[in-house]
């Protein structure tokens, strides 16, 4: 049963605090981080839809589980649960119905989370 | 200044390059006033081309290094690479969940530190390598003070044979 909830568009699913804090506010370290975020997540995106098209368990658990990384240093929380579950489910290699439905909604989130990086990005050119 | 501060060179080592960026980030904001300087590598084996060249006080290791290259070697393995090579090296082993059987090995094979990847990871890690900086210091001050110890005893070795010198070439004199 998938317990996640996430309703896109309502509110700002990116918390910058944690980025800014670890920065300790400065801008160019911010751009840069901003920079290769947003030059990962569509790569690490694509190789998730590819692994899961292919319904091939062991690379959705490596590149789901190497996302988390991505994503907690954005603050984006609720892809943190979303990533967790779509690598639980392919460690046990099952429920590949459950994997797309969540890859669904990874998809949703990262599109509304670089666009609200990219807007933020503005703020440090 | 009593402690003569030296430069400790940091290897971090993750496939994942926004983390790589901002681990680094984190750890040259914190220690600002600290002379390091912090090497990154996406593979443990890229970091042990470059071990005994550059030769790190400190590794920090992310535990699973195979999403670009799948046959990559874990950090397990790759501390047990480095420890072997140069066993002075601190290891802070990262991994995204709280492993237990990982955390034990990684203590077993020699780690300095075991850190879960979570929301209070970054502070951490700066934590840790707060306690390591002030054990090298304290280490570097016991080395001094050995020193100047050593050189205050050659000294003195040297007065006594001089003094034992003057006494007998004077007693030979008198005589």
């Amino acid at each position: 049963m998938i317990t996640i909830d996430f309703e896109p568009k309502n509110e700002n699913v990116c918390n910058l605090e944690y980025l800014k804090e670890m920065t300790g506010g400065k801008k160019h370290l911010i751009k840069d981080i901003i920079d290769m975020f947003l030059s990962q997540v569509p790569e690490e995106l694509k190789s998730v839809n590819i692994a899961v098209e292919n319904v091939d368990y062991a690379s959705i658990k490596i590149y789901t589980h190497s996302m988390k990384s991505t994503v907690s240093i954005m603050g984006i929380s609720s892809l943190t649960a979303i990533l967790r579950q779509m690598e639980d489910f392919a460690k046990k290699t099952s429920d590949i119905d459950k994997i797309v439905e969540l890859n669904l909604k990874l998809n949703s989130i990262c599109k509304q989370a670089i666009e609200e990086i990219e807007i933020e990005k503005q703020f440090y050119l | 200044m009593l402690f003569k501060k030296k430069h400790i060179h940091i290897f971090i080592v993750d496939d994942n390059k926004t983390y790589l960026l901002a681990l680094k980030s984190s750890i040259e904001t914190a220690f600002l006033n600290t002379q390091i300087t912090i090497h990154s590598f996406e593979t443990g084996e890229a970091c042990m081309n470059k071990l005994n060249i550059i030769n790190p006080k400190i590794v920090i290791l992310d535990y699973l290094l195979n999403s670009k290259i799948s046959e990559a070697a874990n950090g397990l393995k790759i501390m047990e690479w480095i420890l072997k090579e140069c066993p002075e090296t601190n290891i802070i082993l990262l991994t995204n969940e709280d492993n237990i059987e990982v955390a034990i090995k990684s203590f077993k094979y020699g780690a300095y530190d075991y850190i879960v990847k979570n929301e209070s990871q970054f502070m951490k890690i700066n934590n840790s390598l707060m306690k390591l900086f002030n054990i090298m210091r304290a280490n570097s001050e016991v080395n001094r003070f050995k020193n100047v110890n050593r050189t205050l005893l050659y000294f003195l070795v040297i007065q006594i044979i001089a003094i034992i010198a003057v006494l007998s070439l004077t007693n030979s004199c008198i005589k």
